[in-house]
């Protein structure tokens, strides 16, 4: 196995937050992409999985800091600002965001917005460009003659394929899929998945998918990594996660799953994430955590390691089956 | 194109519906106003009510309302606007000559006025919380607060000396050719046309600022900064194209006023235009003149309406109806 391809390390986001408070919606995460990679970031909505990706990307607004390290290929991109991320948009990193409809300009064609993105190496005509869109369209399951239609003109599953189609353009090797499937109904979801499922392995592409749906993740990835509260409270191999949860996060968020014919009630996590504009003592989870005991209050636990390429930020995670 | 010849007749019909109202509203206007035409007739003090019913059949005035109405509008289809009481020449070229002094005025100084204001709002957005954006914002907030006529005094004021400070040519350019006839013009209409860009320029300015604002927010300029487009192409094809939609209509809409409204700065400049034809037309009585006139504005106005129809047309492919 080659090296990885992005290296993220000890990632911190804050947000300008109202009357000077800063609002700490990213803290101290740190993954790796390998060529091939099948990660997801996993968590309920609000605990920093889009932000984290977007801070990787250098695509945040100025109300946003970052901190820590991301390297591409071993090259540092984080500290050099737009100028030394630039150079990897799209040819290395690309992304697919979630809602297709936004995401594609609606004045715009389909084939013109994949085009504007085709590397040009020499004078490429427009008309080879198109033709070029129209062959990634087909690779997506879609007609070539898509080319020329607007957004609106697509259905959202077509649409959402178009944004795969545009995605791969630029021929990338990391693909980051922002809940490729929400507002998607069952079937298109499937669909949209054995797509990226195809392309990844066709490609060779690594494939970085944010999701809360447990589902959607066991079937694409085989790593996940568990935020929660801006953090990285759990991660290893998708199996493990699922048959031996150290976290009690993971195995509530499990719970919370609805499963086709699973013989088990439906849970809920009572609660919400905590407010991340101020500093937080103790474990973030400890407010909804079944099994908090007062030493959770003292200390915010480590990511420790408890099983080959698995780890947890538990402190009862021995406990824990 | 079948979508777009379909919509161009819809609004080809609504346009010539809405003319046909507003002649004769028109008409009737000045049928209900008190006292007819012969009654205020200075011009004929002392008159008898023999002479006065003379004068009535021979405008046709002791006709029946219907009647007279047809007979306007016959006479409106041969171009007929009758002729003025003020110089005796025909109401059309009268207007022909007014409109076609006001127009290339108007028309110099709402070309600054966009490209000026449409530079200064992408710039403000582009650059938002900046001090550039916020002396922008200031600046065009208060040029769109002066009254137009108090700025053409001030500009008259300070620069009198510097641009001729009214009428159209010079009258003691004897037999001037056709450059220095252009020339002569162009040097007249520098400070009314200033005076017309200045009071749309901060309009413009912040429409165009606000809808850059709202869609540099949108997703789709999100994909655009993630494809690693350049910030130039970011503003040109993804958000201005988009943010043209709100500032087409404005454009549209204030031309239209703007020439109806051009009294003021007219009488100002003493540019002979429709504004100061419309001026002396009330103060001498001249209901023919002051009626064409009312019928032109009204023209404009609608002709304005439909031109940014099809310019929203030819700017979103989303609009069916």
């Amino acid at each position: 196995m080659n090296g990885p391809v992005l290296e993220v390390r000890d990632l911190n986001v804050w947000f300008d937050g109202p009357g000077g408070r800063d609002v700490h919606a990213v803290r101290g995460v740190s993954f790796d992409v390998r060529p091939g990679d099948r990660l997801a970031l996993v968590g309920e909505s609000g605990c920093g999985k889009t932000t984290t990706v977007l801070g990787v990307l250098g695509l945040l607004g100025a109300t946003a800091s970052v901190s820590g390290s991301v390297r591409v290929d071993g090259q540092e991109v984080l500290t050099g600002g737009d100028a030394a991320m630039a150079p990897y948009r799209w040819g290395d990193l690309s992304i697919v965001f979630q809602g297709a409809l936004n995401a594609l300009n609606p004045v715009r064609t389909v084939g013109s917005q994949i085009a504007e993105v085709l590397p040009r190496d020499g004078r490429v005509s427009r008309r080879a460009a198109l033709r070029r869109a129209g062959e990634l369209l087909e690779r997506v399951g879609m007609a070539a003659r898509n080319v020329a239609f607007y957004p609106h003109e697509l259905s959202g599953g077509m649409r959402q394929r178009a944004c795969i189609a545009m995605a791969l353009a630029g021929e990338p090797r990391v693909l980051f899929a922002d809940e490729p499937t929400t507002a998607l109904d069952v079937v298109v979801q499937a669909q949209i998945l054995e797509l990226l499922d195809r392309l990844a392995d066709e490609l060779g592409l690594a494939i970085v998918l944010i999701s809360h749906d447990l589902g959607l993740v066991g079937q694409l990835c085989d790593r996940a990594m568990v935020m929660y509260a801006g953090r990285a409270v759990e991660e290893g191999p998708t199996e493990g996660l699922y048959t031996a949860p150290r976290h009690p996060y993971t195995r509530l968020l499990y719970e919370a799953t609805p499963v086709l014919g699973a013989d088990r009630p439906l849970r809920s996590i009572g609660g919400s994430p905590p407010a991340l504009d101020v500093p937080l003592a103790g474990c973030a989870f400890r407010g909804r955590c079944p099994d908090a005991e007062d030493r959770c209050s003292l200390a915010e636990p480590a990511l420790t390691p408890v099983a080959p390429a698995h780890r947890a930020a538990c402190h009862l995670t021995g406990r824990t089956p | 194109m079948n979508r777009g010849l379909d919509l161009v007749l819809r609004r080809t019909a609504v346009a010539l519906i809405t003319i046909f109202c507003a002649i004769s509203l028109n008409f009737l206007l000045f049928r209900v106003v008190p006292g007819d035409a012969v009654s205020n007739l200075a011009r004929v003090p002392n008159s008898t009510v023999a002479q006065q019913q003379a004068l009535r059949h021979e405008f046709g005035l002791d006709r029946s309302i219907g009647v007279q109405y047809v007979a306007y509008l016959r006479e409106l289809a041969h171009g007929n606007l009758g002729r003025s009481f003020a110089n005796g020449q025909p109401v059309s070229k009268n207007l022909g000559e007014a409109l076609g002094n006001t127009l290339p005025m108007v028309l110099l100084g709402t070309v600054v006025a966009i490209l000026a204001g449409i530079a200064t709002g992408v710039l403000g957005a582009v650059r938002r919380g900046t001090r550039t954006d916020r002396a922008l914002t200031v600046s065009s907030l208060t040029v769109y607060a002066l009254p137009a006529q108090w700025v053409g005094l001030l500009l008259l004021f300070l620069l009198g000396g510097v641009f001729p400070s009214g009428g159209r040519v010079d009258e003691f350019l004897i037999e001037p050719s056709p450059w220095q006839h252009t020339v002569d013009v162009l040097w007249h209409m520098t400070l009314p046309s200033l005076v017309v860009g200045l009071t749309l320029f901060g309009q413009y300015a912040l429409l165009t600022r606000t809808a850059m604002l709202e869609t540099l927010a949108e997703d789709y300029v999100l994909t655009a900064r993630a494809k690693g487009l350049s910030t130039l192409r970011i503003v040109r094809h993804h958000a201005l194209r988009n943010a043209m939609l709100p500032i087409s209509t404005l454009i549209a809409l204030s031309l239209g006023s703007v020439v109806g409204g051009v009294v003021l700065i007219e009488t100002v400049f003493s540019w002979p235009g429709i504004g100061r034809a419309i001026y002396s037309a009330v103060t001498s009585r001249d209901y023919p003149m002051l009626q064409g006139a009312f019928l032109v504005l009204t023209v404009v106005v609608v002709v304005c309406n439909y031109v940014s129809d099809l310019i929203y047309l030819r700017l979103d492919p989303r609009i069916t109806v």
